[in-house]
């Protein structure tokens, strides 16, 4: 067996996934060659830490407990605070549209006049009947 | 003599047993934090992901109608939130990593706090350089070739049980399996070499 054949099956073969046969190669190389058995020396001890840290692991023995006092939490936060964002984002955007839509009114033109400028031509119309009269023009002016 | 799984589920079920409950809490807490660790690969994470999972398994436990068996169903539990909470870290490091842009000066003063807190964290636990490169390997691998590597190597399930839990053949799991050992070994001895 070659070193690079060995090389590609070592952590196959440090968890004994080969089959029986190449299991054995692999075993005679690493017999057999110094440099692939170093490499080997070092693999294992770098893959034996999930070892080591499977073991490290101890049960809480006040998990249970920890549990139990979120569980009987009451669901507070998440969904009232989740209502809360929707409506606000629903008023603002309500809001939003209410000014945007005033706004577009007022500017909103007939024959070329605003709002505004209708409104102010009718309250002149009542007061000041005749076709040229403007409010604005023959005003005394300070002497 | 002790209840089976199912018989302690069915106690949850009818009469909302705490006793019940706490059984299958001490019946899988290691396996559950085995499994949450293989992720994380943080003692306290591990911790506070399978309080999650437990209270994950209470909330939903009407929904578990016995198709499976509960460990299968547990364990699933317990790899989604451990993907979520990866997920999550990830978003919340493009999130620091953006925030640190426009804020240099508030970024430098919290990974200073970060780092004090990591030190305290992790005071007087040893980190060999093995450990890293060891876990960067794992953390290198894709999601589904590291899940079927986590439940073979932290939680010592058989190829069955892990095709059950991810819901795949057994012929995918061997070749998920084959893969990932291959991707790992071929990280794990290129840092040897350079070494």
């Amino acid at each position: 067996m070659s070193c690079k054949l060995s090389n590609s099956n070592l952590l196959n073969y440090i968890d004994g996934d080969l089959d029986t046969a190449n299991q054995q190669m692999v075993k005679e190389h690493l017999e057999n060659c110094l440099e692939c058995h170093e490499k080997l020396v070092q693999l294992k001890s770098m893959y034996g830490i999930i070892e080591i840290e499977k073991q490290a692991l101890t049960p809480n023995p006040f998990l249970s407990s920890r549990i139990w006092e979120k569980v009987n939490q009451v669901n507070v936060p998440i969904i009232p605070l989740r209502r809360f964002t929707i409506a606000t984002i629903a008023a603002a955007g309500l809001t939003i549209g209410i000014v945007i839509g005033s706004l577009f009114y007022s500017t909103s033109n007939v024959n070329g006049t605003t709002y505004s400028e209708q409104a102010w031509q009718q309250l002149a119309d009542d007061y000041f009947p005749g076709d040229s009269f403007s409010p604005y023009e023959n005003i005394p002016q300070n002497q | 003599m002790a209840l089976s799984d199912s018989e302690l589920v069915e106690q949850i079920h009818s009469e909302n047993s705490r006793k019940a409950f706490d059984e299958l809490i001490s019946r899988y807490q290691l396996r559950v934090m085995r499994i949450c660790h293989g992720f994380v690969l943080h003692n306290a994470d591990a911790e506070d992901l399978t309080q999650d999972v437990f209270i994950e398994v209470f909330r939903s436990i009407d929904r578990f109608r016995g198709d499976s068996q509960f460990s299968t169903w547990l364990y699933r539990i317990a790899v989604n939130k451990s993907l979520n909470f990866l997920k999550k870290k990830k978003r919340e490091k493009v999130f620091q990593s953006i925030e640190g842009f426009f804020f240099k000066g508030d970024k430098e003063e919290s990974l200073q706090l970060s780092d004090e807190g990591q030190f305290a964290a992790d005071r007087g636990i040893k980190t060999s350089e093995n450990k890293k490169i060891l876990k960067g390997a794992i953390n290198s691998l894709p999601e589904n070739q590291r899940t079927a590597f986590i439940l073979a190597k932290y939680q010592d399930l058989s190829y069955k049980e892990i095709a059950e839990v991810m819901d795949l053949s057994i012929s995918s799991v061997e070749s998920l399996l084959f893969r990932a050992k291959g991707k790992l070994q071929n990280r794990l001895l290129s840092s040897i070499e350079k070494k």
